[in-house]
């Protein structure tokens, strides 16, 4: 595979200083970068938004259910796509009937139109794209299936595409994570969420770092990193930088400018008090200090038990409670996210020739 | 910490070299409380050894940038440069520090300063001068200020803010800041006290109505207004400096658990303060409810 430097990946020369096993591990497994490339879109204002978190149970579904419908009720064309394979709940967010044709058929190649796979919701503007119906063994998809289907998607005529995606940090979840132009990271303001955030992030980060390019001849000591108990003694992502200093400076910027890459948002859920609200302040200089990672706080979701009961009831929260001060909270990250997509646009095109 | 050795104090605090006195002590506050001992942002990550480290250098770094001569003094010295007026913005800096890659240059949007149209002739000057600065070293960093220190409205910085792929910290500060400021009064020993409890974001005018119409005042009323201006007892308790057991019993009407009558009535006075209730009405209120169950 040649890569944009010019060289053949599946030959590379060793590192100095490693241990031969650790070079000839990760010559096999080089992901592809198309995954992450944005060609082939027949929307190109299309935009992705991806809610993850590495806890279960935090609010993924219900978060990505009332942004779709957020998105779609301002006029978006939005299709809900559900990728927490094995264990969908999309669709009862959403208030939809367990959808007769799922991705487990596009995936089975049983449908191979994703058209057909898109089944209606009872907001204008957004379909749906259920998980449910689920063939056992779905949660494990081959990275070529996992390619497919986000081409297929891209090439669909809309203008967001909300993934809901599963918990846990497989690399399915990374990669979606790491494909959206917005990434979302959802966690309850407790310890064993915060803690689950931080190891997403600390995978997120890496896998991010192995599938790119630029970084290829310092794979080894990434795929190093990534095992905590490395001979290297690499611990932190500051041990890495240094590690890969050490090697070479050259390498040491480009490791920066990727990193620097990486912007994941979080939101705060079932946030009660202020204390609450403002953990999300923390969490963000907390990771700039630790990953050196820019994390920005994109809002709060107040507790509210119009959750529950609109879950019990089956169906979408803000359709159900139009009351809840949850409304406003979604109708304002989607404003913020909207706005900063437009701020991006405005850059790109002052510095564009 | 990632990258320690190449973190300076505006690092520390997670700010521009631009920020006002004022972002400076709204981030020393909020980096103080990520890594408080208590912080739940913490765990897993850092252990209490560098958890004090941080606290150190947090500490350090206030006590320069808060103080304008150290301030402009330390600027000097890093290669930054600092507004001649205190509370005035400078033009968009622009820092590097000779020879390595500096990692806040790459974030803080140094490369979209240079993609915002200039606003003024000054600023013109002021892009000429720095863009050599890596390279001519003897320029007159002693002198920055003469040339540009064109103030800045608050509503341009704002909108160069904008051309930033944003998410830079002070950036975020500045917007959050409009539903979750802090309004602080600072002392000559530079500690600094809340005097609001109640954020402006938490401001209720359905429950001010509610407030006004009420004649009670019962403990049970005073629990929901707390709870509706989504204030913890541990932060009314921190506030008001009464015990966490006597805001509750005063909230249960456990008047067995409670002092005197007239320490009571104290308490309350206190409470409903803090929680902006008109405080004799509640006071009154709360007592005659005492008295009456204490017959």
């Amino acid at each position: 595979m040649e890569t944009a430097a010019g060289k053949d990946t599946s030959k590379i020369e060793s590192i100095d200083g490693l241990p031969d096993e650790l070079n000839q591990t990760f010559v096999n497994e080089a992901p592809t970068k198309s995954f992450l490339a944005r060609s082939g879109s027949a929307n190109p204002n299309q935009r992705v938004w991806a809610i993850g978190g590495g806890k279960g149970g935090v609010g993924k579904s219900l978060i990505a259910a009332n942004l779709a419908i957020g998105l779609a009720r301002s006029g978006a064309k939005v299709i809900a796509i559900d990728l927490d394979l094995g264990c969908a709940n999309l669709h009862t967010c959403l208030g939809v009937e367990i959808p007769q044709v799922t991705l487990s058929d596009f995936f089975s190649k049983r449908e191979g139109d994703i058209q057909k796979v898109l089944v209606p919701t009872p907001i204008r503007n957004l379909t749906l794209a259920s998980g449910a119906q689920d063939a056992i063994g779905v949660a494990n998809l081959k990275h070529t299936q996992k390619s497919k289907l986000l081409q297929k998607l891209r090439e669909l005529d809309a203008d967001y595409l909300v993934f809901d995606l599963g918990a846990g940090t497989a690399y399915n979840t990374l990669d979606f994570f790491l494909a959206a132009d917005v990434g979302v990271l959802t966690l309850l303001p407790e310890p064993t969420s915060i803690e689950n955030t931080y190891r997403f992030i600390k995978s997120a980060y890496y896998r991010r770092l192995k599938l790119a390019d630029s970084l290829f001849e310092i794979r080894p000591l990434i795929d190093m990193a990534m095992d905590q108990k490395n001979p290297l003694e690499i611990r932190s992502p500051s041990d890495l930088l240094r590690e890969v200093t050490k090697y070479s400076p050259e390498m040491s910027v480009k490791l920066r400018e990727e990193i620097a890459k990486f912007r994941p948002k979080v939101i705060i859920n079932q946030a009660r008090t202020q204390t609450d609200i403002d953990i999300g302040f923390s969490i963000k200089s907390v990771c700039k200090k630790y990953f050196g990672v820019d994390m920005e706080y994109i809002g709060y979701l107040d507790y509210d038990s119009a959750v529950w009961q609109s879950v019990r009831k089956k169906r979408p929260l803000m359709l159900e409670f139009p009351n809840s001060k949850l409304v406003a909270n979604f109708e304002r990250i989607i404003h913020h996210l909207q706005q900063e997509q437009a701020k991006q646009k405005q850059q790109q095109k002052s510095v564009s020739p | 910490m990632f990258e320690e050795e190449n973190q300076n104090y505006y690092d520390v605090l997670d700010i521009k070299p631009d920020a006002t006195l004022n972002d400076v002590r709204q981030a020393y506050f909020r980096t103080k409380q990520a890594y408080s001992k208590d912080s739940a942002a913490l765990y897993s990550l850092f252990d209490e050894a560098q958890t004090r480290q941080v606290l150190d250098r947090i500490e350090q770094a206030y006590l320069v940038l808060s103080n304008p001569e150290k301030r402009k003094e330390y600027d000097k010295v890093h290669g930054f440069l600092s507004p001649e007026i205190p509370g005035m913005h400078a033009v968009g800096t622009s820092h590097r520090k000779k020879g390595s890659f500096s990692f806040e240059s790459g974030l803080s949007g140094e490369s979209s300063n240079s993609s915002a149209p200039p606003k003024t002739i000054a600023d013109d000057l002021a892009k000429g001068i720095f863009s050599g600065f890596d390279d001519q070293p003897s320029k007159p960093a002693a002198n920055p200020t003469e040339n540009y220190a064109t103030p800045r409205t608050l509503a341009d910085s704002a909108e160069q803010n904008a051309f930033h792929a944003d998410s830079s910290p002070s950036a975020r500060i500045n917007s959050w800041d409009d539903e979750v400021s802090w309004k602080s009064n600072q002392n000559k020993l530079g500690i600094v006290r809340r005097v609001d409890l109640i954020r402006s974001e938490n401001k209720d005018a359905a429950l001010d109505s509610l407030i006004a119409s009420e004649t009670e005042f019962s403990g049970e009323f005073l629990k929901k207004i707390r709870e509706q201006r989504r204030i913890s007892l541990d932060e009314l308790s921190e506030f008001t400096k009464i015990s966490k057991n006597y805001l509750q019993a005063v909230e249960d009407e456990d008047y067995d658990s409670l002092p005197a009558a007239v320490y009571t009535r104290g308490f309350v006075f206190q409470i409903a303060k803090s929680l902006k209730i008109p405080h004799d009405k509640a006071s009154s209120g709360y007592m005659t409810r005492y008295s009456s169950k204490r017959k």
